[in-house]
């Protein structure tokens, strides 16, 4: 018979466990444990709260159905933002097809308006406090396309590499490396310009 | 600089050269001043996001949330085993769609055969008509026609199977 789990204090390896055994208790720590974190990558991506709290209900879902298939190779919660992240493309692609693609987007997607960007060489955050930092990078992603900003996402904060992104994506890795040139490119300029707006 | 030379000071940037090209980027820095300033621009962005990550927090209780998820689940759990299963297509339809992909193929081929064979029953159907299959293991195909009695090299396909 199991040890009895002190749910509060239980490491994440002991509460995955006893959820694969069936144990709810220990399913819903690990839910209100991890619950900001999920949402906030759906969120990150789709930029919307309501689609994001189903986005991440639906992956909490997936996540106690496919339990078993958890082996531990990455941490639990690695493993859960990888199916939250997953159910997002998905959402992302049904939605393109729904609409066109704005001239912007094309244009972006020919490439050429990164290159003319002048360089930043000064950081421009540097008086930021981090909170206010946090809150403009959050304003600046959102200024981005979905595939900008979802490429930025999956390299810099999820720390993909390019041949991963590209698969996820369903894209080729030049696509990739095209996207994240331009999404970093846009991101120095928004940047720069709150620098301007200081001073 | 063209556009596949600053993808190229990217990838340096992210770690997805070999050292060999990596070196060759190291030179090329050292002699280009536009090249080292789009370098330091990629790491300070670079820096800048992966440190200060936005944060978010769900918007509603937590309690709630969960117990939207627990619905969810009882749900599942509440289906049969077998319904469970086919409800969730990724396992079947990795194995299979290739299968049914092959079997609409080889419909495909043979129904038009078939039906041909059809119309010469009907054509040529008479007392004195009997079926003649041959089977190939080898070739994987079967062949019927109709052989006339009174006229066996009509219905006989040519060459030597």
């Amino acid at each position: 018979m199991p040890a009895k789990i002190d749910y509060a204090t239980a490491e994440d390896v002991q509460l995955v466990k006893a959820s694969q055994r069936g144990n709810m208790v220990a399913f819903e720590q690990l839910v209100i444990r991890h619950a900001d974190k999920i949402y906030a990558r759906a969120f990150s991506m789709v930029r919307n709260e309501e689609e994001a709290v189903d986005l991440s209900q639906e992956a909490w879902v997936k996540g106690w159905q496919r339990l078993k298939q958890f082996q531990g190779e990455a941490s639990f919660v690695t493993w859960m933002t990888r199916i939250v992240i997953n159910l997002c493309l998905d959402h992302l692609r049904k939605a393109k097809r729904q609409r066109a693609e704005s001239i912007e987007h094309l244009d972006e997607e020919l490439g050429g308006v990164e290159r003319q960007m002048p360089v930043v060489t000064v950081n421009p955050t540097e008086r930021l406090e981090r909170a206010e930092l946090r809150e403009r990078i959050d304003k600046a992603l959102g200024q981005l396309t979905e595939a900008h900003r979802t490429v930025l996402i999956l390299h810099e904060f999820e720390g993909l590499e390019y041949k991963e992104i590209a698969k996820r994506m369903k894209c080729s890795i030049g696509t990739v490396m095209s996207r994240l040139f331009y999404a970093r490119r846009r991101m120095a300029s928004l940047m720069a310009s709150w620098k301007r707006e200081q001073s | 600089m063209n556009t596949n030379e600053m993808l190229k000071l990217q990838a340096y940037v992210d770690g997805e050269l070999t050292p060999r090209e990596a070196g060759q980027i190291d030179e090329w820095l050292a002699r280009d001043a536009d090249a080292k300033a789009l370098i330091g621009e990629l790491k300070m962005t670079r820096g800048i996001l992966s440190t200060n990550e936005p944060m978010a927090t769900l918007p509603e209780a937590r309690e709630f949330h969960w117990s939207k998820i627990n619905r969810e689940i009882e749900r599942y759990e509440s289906q049969p085993a077998l319904v469970r299963q086919v409800s969730s297509p990724s396992w079947w339809l990795k194995y299979f769609s290739p299968l049914a992909v092959a079997a609409m193929l080889a419909a495909a081929l043979i129904l038009p055969g078939l039906n041909s064979n059809e119309a010469d029953v009907q054509t040529e159907s008479s007392p004195e008509a009997s079926p003649v299959i041959f089977r190939s293991q080898a070739e994987g195909m079967t062949v019927i026609w109709l052989q006339s009695d009174e006229n066996s090299e009509f219905a006989k396909p040519e060459g030597d199977f």
